[in-house]
């Protein structure tokens, strides 16, 4: 997978010769975004806009009324351009990517994926939703982000945290794209 | 005791006591002078709505320093180097208080900080 970029503040940023490994990564990232019904994911993404307890329960009970199905509209907006800009991407053909790991894997494609300048700030949020909502659901905390990465994963758990990691790297690219470096 | 000189003959009697209702004002007048002055407390008057509030953002080991310090610069329009500087007490000592002022204002700051999935609160200034 190699970017290509023209670094001047308006040009898409482009994703290419994706190998198929990558390319399953990417198609999932709106998926991993969507909490679901996992408790821990939700109560990452939703949380509490004042302690709990005391006087603060009234200002959260509003809260979960009114301003969350907002914030959820922001998060499923931001989910749609991410799969609009990922819709000419081909699909991954065959098996689950835990069993995908023969060389095949990782030969480069001719996949591209092209963002628009002006989609990147949707693709942070949902890189960010995703890594969110996978770490809540499988308990990662600091001590697993600084647990060394296994490659390629052995297992759906090392998989995940791989994905936590693969995430965080498409973010930085556009993070530093968009001059917040 | 010693006798009052308007008891002594210079003086005429029909003055005697005109004096000594000015003597005892001048006296008055001297032990109030002297005397500790008297506090009055202004009533404290404020409301809750007086009270700051403050928009804190807690820590949180999955999402990156850099896309913190990226929120910060744009939700409150911070330079980039006061964002990092509170973005290194939240890392550092698990939360930052990154606003102060009215209710109104904070509740919103909190609303954009938690569209940005950034762990934040909004809590009374003690």
């Amino acid at each position: 997978m190699k970017l290509r970029r023209k670094g001047d503040g308006k040009s898409p940023i482009v994703f290419e010769d994706i190998e198929p490994f990558f390319l399953d990564q990417l198609r999932r990232l709106p998926g991993f975004a969507d909490p679901m019904d996992d408790p821990a994911a939700k109560a990452r993404l939703f949380s509490a806009p004042t302690p709990r307890g005391g006087d603060g329960d009234e200002f959260n009970e509003d809260w979960e009324r009114y301003v969350e199905p907002e914030i959820r509209g922001l998060f499923r907006s931001a989910q749609s351009v991410v799969e609009e800009d990922l819709s000419p991407l081909p699909e991954v053909a065959g098996k689950a990517p835990i069993e995908a790991f023969d060389p095949v894997a990782f030969v480069p494609t001719s996949a591209k994926l092209e963002i628009p300048f002006k989609n990147a700030e949707a693709w942070l949020s949902v890189l960010n939703q995703a890594r969110l909502v996978i770490a809540a659901r499988r308990g990662f905390g600091e001590r697993e982000m600084e647990e060394e990465l296994v490659f390629p994963p052995f297992s759906e758990r090392d998989l995940d945290l791989f994905r936590v990691h693969f995430y965080d790297f498409v973010q930085q690219v556009l993070l530093r794209e968009l001059g917040f470096e | 005791m010693r006798p009052s000189f308007l008891d002594c003959g210079a003086v005429p009697k029909t003055w005697r006591s005109e004096i000594a209702i000015h003597l005892e004002t001048f006296s008055y007048m001297l032990r109030s002078a002297t005397a500790e002055p008297e506090v009055f407390q202004e009533e404290q008057t404020s409301t809750a709505a007086d009270v700051p509030w403050n928009v804190v953002v807690h820590n949180d080991p999955i999402t990156k320093m850099n896309y913190v310090t990226m929120v910060f610069r744009k939700v409150f329009g911070y330079s980039k180097e006061k964002s990092e500087v509170h973005m290194m007490e939240v890392h550092q000592k698990g939360r930052s208080i990154l606003w102060s002022g009215l209710r109104e204002r904070g509740e919103l700051y909190v609303q954009q900080l938690h569209g940005y999935q950034l762990l934040a609160t909004l809590e009374k200034s003690q």
